[in-house]
Parts: structure tokens; C-alpha cells; sequence
């Protein structure tokens, strides 16, 4: 609707600076109710740490509370209750209001914050005069990957598009702390491999914290070196992505001796094919059974962070993957 | 591109298997110099620490070595070793299953040392005699 | 020790430096897009005004309220654009990694200038008309009672304009925050407190119809200028303080909301 004037395009107090080391964030007991009395609060009591410079994936269903999760680290908004803090490790702070911890981090939600009818050039100049780090040739080398026209207004852009432009936004901000919440909605499969690459390789030359929300595990699971599922407001697991795998088990071989070894565990998916099985387990290994079971002639193998996910957080398991019921399952 | 790293094994397991697998073949000569964490990270499409949890379990193993400033290379004496440890692994590993699966299956023997000495084999001990394990089926070390 | 003493100078000089990026960037912002519509603005006024100048020459019955009352509008033009704006700015401005701190001083910023250009603006305006009138002979007093005697008063008609337009552009600003951040009962309460401080302006200045009428009914139409022009001052100071209260804990709201905001 308005044209804003060109805009300085770097600060007066010089070129980008070196900036700080990664970021750690922290949420303790915390609450987030958007109506008064609502008794299904969008976080619950959630408690969780976010270890700095990790990918960490945040999985969730939709309305699970990862976007309210996002928008209490990246200061859109305070908790009901509890703690929240982002800052250098060993100096976290409360990041409401707090110039510091606020410039450096970014938050990009699904398709970005940007200005819908201004030129996407515009908004890209907002976001270079306020982050410190900004890194312009990034930004424009990505654009010209993702084929984004700057001159154009998000509000005629495709989804695919506006969303790489917030994805854009958020490798070209080199916070710190940088969290995608769904950055993917409407990009088409090379669009988000594009992005997905350019994260790796930005990520890798600057190190930062990622954390990064999707539905499309598959894709993105092995970028992640932290896995944080949350559901219903819950922390259903926060930890490191090799330890969610090991949290399942898939066995395969001879119907029979696979069932043999399945026996009295939860099985989250079967699969035949004349006399071979394939079973997926929930629940962990021991080493003793895992060579009991290669002993018997099985291939064990590990389960994909998508079937785990699925598996913990489907309707109708209240309290889904508690400590309690992985004991039972033993 | 390579190999997607599908299996159900994690990832850096497959990565080293990968690896490991190279230098077997000789496809990576010792002293050669490896892809670093990133390049990997980059070209697999993978969190770089995984690749330096790959990495770091190789090192442990003998089969590479780390040069400072410079990356990670191939050690002297590594393939060497991964054959030896293979061999090592090979009548426990693979052979014994296999013998396994052929009792079950009701195949003699006989039939099964007839076939293994009417066999060609391929050229001289040493050289080809490695098997190319898959990175599926990893005997992973300890 | 040093080092860390120079970490927190490095680190407080980095905050400033973050907070005064964050107001100009908001500021900047504010004043080029409200001129950008504002050109608009002007451009129609003085049509409008003209073609009332036009008619009334017709009937015989000419009057300077003509082009300067149109011009007089200005005030609520701002209000407008101090309801719109907001709501398509703030999820952009934090997004960025600026605090609703600097969101705020920028925004008193780019209504302080926005305002007072446009008083300047309106004045000149005037002052043209007022300068036509006399040439042509036309009666130059107003119908309404106001601060200044009449266009020639360039600098009080800036200042009481520029005032009016402030505060006009406040409260818009505090009507939208406070729908955006706190939803509708307390926004609509918001509505009323932000017209209190457009009234306290009102009174001060006497500008207009409604503003000379309020003077009359609380005895402050006799209120020496200086006096009146401070008064107008402190609305427009309520107006911001309103402002940075209501925006100082504010939500940003999900992304569904700026989508539909800005549509």
C-alpha cells in the first residue's frame, strides 16, 4: 500500500560485525494460554533446552504449540507462566524487550514477515538496516537461486515463492539463533532441497542455532543433530536425533522368528511378503537382544524419526511415549 | 550424486561403512585426503556434525588420521587393517548366517561345498578377494 | 576484569546502536508512507477545495472555510493512516529483531514529523487562499472561532495544525495497537481514552468546529496562546504515553492476522 524511501543499507557504525557465539535458549515450566480459563493451554507446562550451535528439529502436530514455542524464544509474545531465556550459554536471559538477545535472533514464520504489498526489496532493506549481520551477497545469491524478483510485491507472489523469500531472510540474517517455523509451505521439491543445501552450507561455514519446525520429517531429519516432539502443549522428548532413532527398532527375517522376537513389545508397523516380516517396535534394544536377535538370523535395523513421531503423537494416546509406558512395553 | 544414506542404520554408521567400503576397493588411497565435514555435510545433504561423528569413529578405528589445518586423511596402513578385520568377521559374520539360512533351506552340505570349489575365482588372494559389503549390511566394530 | 568491562561497553554500544537502527528504520518508514499517501491527500484536498471554491463563487456566497477547511482534514487523514499503518508494521519490525521499544519511539517520531509537516503543509495552504481572498477582496475571517485570527498567521495556523495532526495521528496509532494487541473490549476502551487525548488537544487549540465549541463549554476559550499551544502539547504527550503503554507488552499476533491486515 505505501512506498517507503530507499533505505540506508548498512549501518553508520561500519561493516557487519563478528557478532556472538551461538545461542542457547532454555523454557522452563511454561505456560501459554491465549484465552483466559482455556484449559487446553498452547504450551503446557513445557520444559525443554536448546543446545547451542545444533540443528534442532521441533516436530509436532498442527496446534501442538511449536509456532507458540517460536514466538516465546524469538520475543513475539511472553509466556502465561514459567521462564523463558535465550542468550549465550551460561548467560541466559529473558528475551522479552531485550534489545540484545532480540537482534539476535531471528524468527521466521512459514511464509516470512514481510510487507505484502511493498516490493520484496523493501522488506528485504528493513531487515538489513536492523540486523547486524546481515550478509547482502547471501541474500542475493540465494534469491537468484530460488528465483524470488525482489521487484515484486509478496502479496503477487506464488506461496513457494514468498516462502523462499522468508527463507532468505532467515539464512541472510546469520543470527545467532535462527528459527524456520514451517518456512517450507508452498515451495516445491527443489525450491526446499535449494533451501535445505543452502542451510547445511551456511550453517556449517557460520555456525549458529537452527532450530527448525516441518511436517516433511523425511526430508529434513538428517539435518537435524537435536530432536525436540512436542504435543498438545507437552515436551514429549527433547534430545539428540540418533537417541529418538534408537528409540525404535525395525526387525527383519523369517516371519517366524521375527514374531518370536517381537513378542510382548509394541509394534508400530508389520509388513509381510511370503515368508519374510518386517516389524517396527517401539521401545529401546538392549544390546543382549539386539544380539540375540542378529544370532537368530534377523537384520535390525533402526526406525525412521517420522514412524517414531507418528507413533507418539497420534489421538487418542493421552500421555503418548511416557516413561511409564516404555516400561510396560519392555 | 551417491548413496542417500537410506539405510536403517544412523547415519554416520552408513557414512563410515561408506568409507570404509572406499578404502577397501581402494577407490581411496591411504594418504589420500578426504572430503571435510562440511563438503560432506553439503553433498549428502546432512548435519555436519554427523559427518564428524562419522569421522571421529574412523580416527578411532586406524583408518583415517587428522592433519592439522589440513582434514582428515587416509592412514597408512588402512586398508590393510580393514582387511584384516574382515577376514577376521567373515566366517562368523557371513558365512556362518549363511550356512544357517541353507540348513533351514535343506541344501546339503555337499552341494554347498561343490559349490563353492566349482566357484571361479577371481584374480589373485588380496586383491578381490574382499568382499563389497553394502552399507545395509554393516558388521559394525565396537 | 578488562575484558569483561570491554564485553558489556561492547555489548551496550551494540544496544544502542540496535535501538537507534530500529527508530529510524520506524520512523523512516512512517514519515516517507505517509507522504507517499500524502501527496495523494493534498492533491484531492485542493481539487476538492477548489471546486467548493468554484461553487460557492457561482451562488455569491463565498467563504475562506472553503479551501482551508478541507485543508483543516488533514488531522484526519493521519488518523487514518495511524490505524492502518501500525497494523502491517509491527510483526515486520519485530520479525527483524527490533523491540516494541524502539517500535514506539518510532513511531512518536514519524507522527511528530508526519504531523507537523502537514501542519506546515496546511498552513501554507491557508495561507495561499488567505493571500488570494485579499487580493480579490473576498472576506478573509473564518466562520469558526479559532486560535489564529486568520492565513496570514503562518506560523501559529503551523503550529496549531501540526499539533492537531500529532495527536490525531497518536490516537489512530493507539486505536490500532490496542485492537492488535489486546482485542476488542479493551480496544474499544482504548478508542475512548485515545479521544480523550485528542480532546484535551481540541480544547487547547480550539481548531474547528468541535474543538472551539468544547473550549466554550469548559471556559478555556480564553486561554492566551502560549498557554493553548502548550495544552495542545500535552494531548499530544498523553496520546504517546498512551501509546507506549499499550504497545510495551503487546503479542505479535500469528501470521493468519498480518495476512489478513495487509490483504
Amino acid at each position: 500500500m505505501t512506498a517507503r524511501p530507499a533505505s540506508r543499507p548498512t549501518d553508520p557504525t561500519g561493516p557487519a560485525l563478528p557478532g556472538p557465539e551461538p545461542f542457547a535458549a532454555e523454557v522452563r515450566d511454561v505456560v501459554v494460554r491465549y484465552a483466559r480459563g482455556d484449559d487446553a493451554p498452547a504450551l503446557d507446562h513445557a520444559t525443554l533446552t536448546i543446545r547451542p550451535g545444533v540443528i534442532t528439529g521441533l516436530l509436532g502436530r498442527n496446534g501442538a504449540g511449536k509456532t507458540t514455542l517460536a514466538a516465546l524464544l524469538a520475543a513475539f509474545r511472553r509466556p502465561t507462566s514459567g521462564s523463558v531465556r535465550v542468550g549465550l550459554p551460561g548467560e541466559l536471559e529473558d528475551p522479552f524487550e531485550n534489545v540484545w538477545t532480540t537482534t539476535h535472533t531471528q524468527l521466521v514464520r512459514e511464509s516470512g514477515d514481510v510487507w505484502e504489498s511493498d516490493k520484496a526489496r523493501d522488506t528485504l532493506a528493513y531487515y538489513a538496516d536492523l540486523r547486524p549481520r546481515w550478509d547482502a551477497d547471501l541474500a542475493a545469491r540465494l534469491l537468484d537461486e530460488l528465483e524470488v524478483d525482489v521487484r515484486r510485491k509478496p502479496s503477487e507472489m506464488s506461496r513457494g515463492k514468498r516462502s523462499a523469500l522468508g527463507a532468505v531472510i532467515g539464512l541472510a540474517s546469520r543470527a545467532p539463533l535462527t528459527i524456520f517455523d514451517e518456512v517450507y509451505l508452498g515451495m516445491d521439491a527443489p525450491s526446499r532441497y535449494a533451501f535445505y543445501d543452502a542451510l547445511v552450507a551456511d550453517y556449517a561455514e557460520h555456525p549458529r542455532t537452527v532450530l527448525l519446525s516441518s511436517h516433511l520429517i523425511t526430508e529434513v531429519e538428517r539435518l537435524f543433530e537435536d530432536v525436540v516432539i512436542i504435543d498438545r502443549g507437552r515436551v514429549l522428548l527433547a534430545e539428540n536425533a540418533d537417541d529418538v532413532r534408537a528409540r525404535g527398532v525395525s526387525l527383519t527375517g523369517p516371519a517366524d522368528v521375527v514374531e518370536r522376537h517381537a513378542a510382548g513389545r509394541e509394534v508400530l508397523a508389520r509388513q509381510r511378503l511370503g515368508g519374510t516380516a518386517q516389524v517396527t517396535l517401539f521401545g529401546t534394544f538392549a544390546d543382549d537382544e539386539r544380539a540375540a536377535a542378529v544370532e537368530a538370523g534377523l537384520e535390525v535395523g533402526a526406525v525412521p524419526v517420522q514412524d517414531l513421531f507418528v507413533h507418539l503423537t497420534r489421538t487418542g494416546r493421552p500421555g503418548a511415549g511416557t516413561d511409564a509406558e516404555r516400561e510396560e512395553a519392555r | 550424486m551417491g548413496p542417500m544414506f537410506d539405510g536403517p542404520e544412523p547415519i554416520y554408521l552408513q557414512i563410515a561403512q561408506m568409507i570404509r567400503a572406499q578404502v577397501l576397493a581402494g577407490e581411496l588411497a591411504e594418504e589420500e585426503q578426504v572430503m571435510s565435514t562440511t563438503q560432506f555435510a553439503t553433498t549428502f545433504r546432512i548435519n555436519p556434525a554427523t559427518a564428524a561423528k562419522a569421522f571421529a569413529g574412523l580416527v578411532d578405528e586406524g583408518v583415517l588420521y587428522k592433519r592439522r589445518g589440513l582434514g582428515m586423511f587416509v592412514a597408512p596402513g588402512a586398508r590393510e587393517k580393514l582387511l584384516a578385520d574382515h577376514r577376521a568377521r567373515f566366517f562368523d559374520e557371513v558365512l556362518a548366517p549363511a550356512l544357517a539360512q541353507a540348513d533351514l533351506l535343506d541344501i546339503p552340505t555337499s552341494e554347498v561345498v561343490d559349490y563353492v570349489l566349482g566357484r571361479p575365482r577371481p584374480a589373485g588372494p588380496g586383491t578381490g578377494g574382499a568382499p563389497r559389503t553394502g552399507p545395509t549390511t554393516d558388521p559394525t566394530p565396537r | 576484569m578488562t575484558a569483561t568491562a570491554d564485553r558489556a561497553a561492547e555489548r551496550r554500544a551494540l544496544e544502542t546502536a540496535a535501538h537507534r537502527r530500529g527508530v529510524r528504520a520506524v520512523a523512516s518508514y512512517f514519515i516517507g508512507g505517509t507522504w507517499f499517501v500524502g501527496l495523494w491527500f493534498w492533491a484531492i484536498a485542493l481539487v476538492v477545495g477548489v471546486l467548493i471554491l468554484w461553487i460557492m463563487t457561482r451562488n455569491d456566497d463565498v467563504s475562506i472555510e472553503a479551501v482551508g477547511g478541507v485543508a483543516g482534514s488533514a488531522k484526519f487523514f493521519l488518523f487514518v493512516m495511524g490505524i492502518i499503518l501500525p497494523l502491517m508494521t509491527i510483526a515486520v519490525h519485530v520479525a527483524a529483531g527490533g523491540t516494541r521499544r524502539s517500535y514506539t519511539h518510532g513511531l512518536w517520531i514519524g507522527a511528530t514529523v508526519s504531523g507537523l509537516t502537514f501542519g506546515i503543509a496546511a498552513a501554507l495552504v491557508k495561507w495561499g487562499e488567505w493571500t488570494l481572498f485579499r487580493r480579490v477582496g473576498w472576506p478573509t475571517e473564518g466562520d469558526l472561532g479559532q486560535l489564529y485570527g486568520d492565513g496570514s498567521e503562518v506560523v501559529l495556523v503551523s503550529l496549531v495544525e501540526g499539533i492537531s495532526c500529532v495527536v490525531y495521528y497518536l490516537a489512530g496509532m493507539v486505536i490500532a495497537a490496542g485492537f492488535y494487541g489486546y482485542g476488542f473490549v479493551r480496544g474499544v476502551l482504548l478508542v475512548v481514552a485515545s479521544l480523550g487525548t485528542v480532546a484535551v488537544t481540541e480544547v487547547f487549540l480550539r481548531s474547528g468546529f468541535f474543538g472551539n465549541g468544547l473550549a466554550r463549554a469548559v471556559g478555556l476559550d480564553g486561554t492566551p496562546v502560549g498557554l493553548a499551544l502548550l495544552g495542545g502539547v500535552l494531548g499530544a504527550v498523553l496520546a504517546a504515553l498512551l501509546l507506549r503503554a499499550v504497545l510495551r507488552g503487546a503479542a505479535v499476533r500469528p501470521v493468519e492476522f498480518a495476512a489478513s491486515a495487509s490483504a
